[in-house]
C-alpha cells in the first residue's frame, strides 16, 4: 500500500491539475475504463468539496489522496467545511432525475465507485482496479 | 472557447472542440449554446474532439436539449461520444432521451 497525495486551492480553475496529476498517476495502473471513472468521480467530489464543502472559499483547501491496494484504489478527499450533508443512498442515487440540470455530481460518483464512506470531513471512495 | 458551427444541409453542426467538458468552462460552453440555439433548431453536436465530459457538461447537453424542446420544428443529435461519455450516458439513462449516432460522417 502507497499513498500520493495533492492540495488544491478552493478554485474551479484548479481541478485541470487534478485531473492531469490523476491521469498520470493511474497510467499503467488501471485499465481505460477504470481510469476514466476514477477521475470523473475525483472530479465530481472535489467539485462538491470546493463549492459545498468549502463554500468557493479560497483561503481553503482540498486534499486528494490516493491510495494504492493490490485488488482496489482508494481515494480520500477531504476540505475544510463544515460537511453538514449525508450521502445519497443507492436507492436515491438510482432514482436521479433523467433530466435534471444540476445536482447529479454525487449520485454519478454513488454509482460508478464500488463504496463511499464519508468520515468527517472525508469522503473515502473505493474502486476495485479491475472491472 | 472551442465551440465552432459549420452548416450543412439544414443543419447546424456543432463541433465541440474542447478535451475536457467539464465544470471549469460549463458556463463559457453554455453562453455559446445560447447564441447558437437564437438562430437555429436543428443541431447536431459533434463531440468527437471531447476526450472527458463531467455532470457540468452533461447539464449543458440537457440545456440545449430542453431549449431545442421548445422550438418548432427541431432537432439534436450527438455524435463521436467516446465511450467515457458513452458510460455516463448510460449511468444516467440520458441515452433513452439524446439521439445519439455513433459517427458525424454522413450527416
Amino acid at each position: 500500500m502507497y499513498t500520493q497525495t495533492i492540495i488544491l486551492q478552493t478554485k474551479i480553475e484548479e481541478l485541470p491539475k487534478l485531473y492531469d496529476w490523476l491521469n498520470e498517476q493511474l497510467q499503467n495502473k488501471v485499465d481505460e475504463k477504470i481510469k476514466a471513472r476514477i477521475l470523473l468521480v475525483a472530479q465530481e467530489l472535489a467539485t462538491n468539496s470546493m463549492i459545498h464543502g468549502n463554500a468557493m472559499d479560497a483561503q481553503k483547501e482540498v486534499k486528494i489522496e490516493v491510495v494504492y491496494f493490490d485488488s482496489e484504489i482508494k481515494l480520500i478527499i477531504t476540505d475544510q467545511g463544515s460537511n453538514d450533508y449525508s450521502l445519497p443512498s443507492l436507492e436515491e442515487s438510482l432514482q436521479m432525475d433523467i433530466l435534471e440540470e444540476g445536482g447529479r455530481g454525487l449520485k454519478l460518483a454513488m454509482r460508478l465507485a464500488k463504496e463511499i464512506k464519508k468520515e468527517k470531513s472525508s469522503l473515502h471512495i473505493t474502486f476495485e482496479i479491475s472491472d | 472557447m472551442g465551440i465552432h458551427t459549420t452548416h450543412k444541409n439544414d443543419y447546424t453542426i456543432v463541433q465541440v472542440a474542447i478535451e475536457r467538458f467539464d465544470v471549469v468552462n460549463m458556463q463559457e460552453a453554455k453562453d455559446a449554446f445560447e447564441s447558437i440555439l437564437q438562430q437555429n433548431s436543428k443541431i447536431v453536436i459533434d463531440m468527437s474532439k471531447v476526450i472527458f465530459i463531467d455532470s457540468s457538461g452533461l447539464s449543458v447537453l440537457i440545456g440545449v436539449l430542453k431549449r431545442l424542446k421548445t422550438k418548432e420544428d427541431s432537432m439534436l443529435k450527438l455524435c463521436g461520444l467516446n465511450t467515457q461519455a458513452i458510460e455516463l450516458m448510460e449511468i444516467t439513462q440520458l441515452n433513452r432521451i439524446f439521439d445519439i449516432v455513433d459517427s458525424c460522417d454522413g450527416i
